[in-house]
């Protein structure tokens, strides 16, 4: 399966340097010590590929987590605001991007498990959310596909304008996906069933389909 | 049509380059083939908005040639242009160029396409192609149940913007072990292209589910192929969101498209540019990105010339 474009990705690389040192200077003015900019241009201006991966478990602990949990709202308040008044909801509560994207939103909770789906490669756990509406449809990814940019996209520190190309912006939200798979939702498939309680800290993007997807950062099952 | 206006401005430019010393100066406006109804749509909306703002324009297409897209530049110089909006004939290939405009002192204004170099032009305005990509790969696994025998068809290798999509249709593609990728091939971006490969790839593998596209004439293409073998059934996406996809859609052959925000996207550009020929500064970083938007069934029918409406 390593296609003639995979191998022009691997020779692409090789390339960025040159463009990397004029990135490099813009981006000071953004990026502290350690930044993902000042990773992404230094990798690249030392002829290496930018390492997302790394960057993702380097900083999960230190930033990535923490940001999330200190800035979380409590679902259900986000929930409320976003029916009430969506544009409202996302000058309150929204962060995005760029002014086409989506908003998105931190939010926190303890809930109890509606369903649990493990058919799907990327499966979910349904909320019941004690709304008089009843009509909240609130999951939240167990994996072990993980999908949504959400996490990326609401973490302060992150500007696709620091980083050298779309890809090495993508591969961070690959990156911290991945590290959501393998670290935040691990064995919660086998624990989480109908009737006991979810905690978590996560993202979700408000893409107006009514479904609300939350990409969990930190996740337990409790009784 | 679009070629005549085409003709028209270029016979224009040659013989009344002094005219347009005028007012508000001059706007070179350089695509790729207006036959694409996408880049057709990039210039249009960039010739209106520059008129809009008072300034001539001058609209051009490279056709994909970086040669033909450098005279271009040479005439945009030579006409004194006070910028030029450019989706590129190449990554690489323009760098050259846009240098060379630098060098005259005319700000370049990139749409659609990246260079690999940053710090010439003035600006980048690029679509969100990863997380395009990323929207229409979880559409298509979602229409594939996860499970099923696919083709590829990846655009020209020459335009970042193929690599790009790929990349991000296979990152979600490859975690569902039950999807199986059968063929992946270049059709170059093209509908006739895209219809013969399709064509020979059915008699290979007749038991295909899913055609995953890297933009919408290919889709339209597989599709027709698709259609004319007994074939319609069978789950396409593409890329771009025109219109010829979005009566597809509607009418039940292509599932599922993203749109680039183009229109929006050379707006955004003629903008800065203006801004930057009167203050020196956009205001904003160079590059810069623009998000997509899934097109299917529920919301086709509010797309039209790459324009989502709102309500």
């Amino acid at each position: 399966m390593v296609s003639p474009a995979r191998m022009r990705w691997i020779a692409g690389a090789a390339c960025l340097p040159a463009l990397a040192l004029v990135t490099a200077c813009t981006i000071v003015r953004h990026g502290a010590p350690g930044s993902a900019e000042n990773a992404s241009a230094q990798k690249a201006a030392a002829n290496e590929v930018f390492d997302a991966k790394a960057f993702v478990d380097t900083n999960w602990a230190g930033r990535i987590e923490p940001e999330l949990v200190r800035d979380a709202v409590d679902l259900r308040e986000v929930v409320a605001a976003l029916k009430k008044d969506p544009a409202a909801a996302e000058r309150k509560y929204g962060r995005r991007q760029d002014e086409t994207a989506l908003f998105n939103f931190i939010v926190k909770g303890r809930e109890a498990i509606k369903a649990v789906n493990t058919e799907s490669a990327a499966g979910y756990v349904e909320l019941v959310l004690a709304n008089p509406s009843g009509e909240d449809n609130v999951q939240v990814q167990i994996g072990p596909v993980i999908k949504s940019s959400a996490v990326r996209d609401v973490l302060s520190f992150i500007h696709f304008g620091d980083f050298v190309n779309q890809l090495d912006f993508a591969n961070i939200s690959k990156s911290i996906n991945f590290h959501v798979r393998d670290n935040v939702v691990t064995g919660i498939r086998d624990k989480a069933v109908a009737g006991k309680h979810l905690a978590f800290v996560g993202a979700f993007s408000a893409d107006g389909s009514g479904r609300i997807l939350i990409t969990p950062v930190k996740l337990s099952v409790e009784e | 049509m679009a070629r005549k206006t085409r003709i028209g401005l270029l016979s224009l430019a040659l013989c009344s380059c002094a005219a347009f010393a005028s007012a508000k100066g001059l706007m070179v406006i350089i695509t790729p083939s207006h036959d694409n109804p996408f880049f057709n749509t990039e210039a249009v909306s960039a010739d209106a908005a520059a008129k809009k703002l008072g300034y001539k324009t001058l609209v051009l297409s490279h056709d994909d040639d970086a040669n033909k897209q450098d005279q271009q530049f040479d005439t945009a110089i030579a006409s004194k242009a006070s910028a030029i909006i450019l989706d590129n004939a190449g990554a690489d290939a323009t760098i050259g160029a846009v240098k060379k405009a630098k060098e005259a002192g005319i700000p370049c204004f990139l749409i659609d396409r990246e260079i690999n170099e940053t710090g010439i032009a003035v600006s980048q305005i690029v679509s969100n192609n990863y997380q395009g990509a990323l929207l229409g790969g979880q559409r298509f696994v979602d229409l594939m149940k996860e499970k099923g025998n696919f083709v590829e068809l990846v655009g020209k290798e020459s335009d970042t913007n193929a690599g790009i999509r790929s990349k991000g249709y296979h990152e979600i593609i490859d975690q569902f072990s039950g999807l199986k990728m059968v063929e992946r091939q270049s059709a170059n971006w093209s509908q006739t292209e895209a219809f013969s490969k399709m064509e020979t790839i059915m008699q290979a593998h007749p038991d295909i589910k899913g055609v995953i596209c890297g933009n919408d004439t290919m889709a339209m293409g597989a599709m027709a192929a698709l259609k004319a073998a007994g074939k319609g059934n069978v789950i396409v996406v593409g890329f771009d969101g025109s219109n010829d996809v979005r009566d597809s859609i509607k009418d039940g052959g292509i599932k599922a498209t993203v749109l680039q925000t183009c229109a929006y996207n050379s707006e955004l550009a003629v903008a800065q540019a203006d801004k930057y020929i009167k203050t020196k500064s956009t205001g904003k970083p160079e590059k810069q990105l623009t998000d997509c938007v899934l097109i299917d069934g529920k919301n086709a029918a509010k797309l039209n010339n790459f324009v989502l409406a709102k309500k």
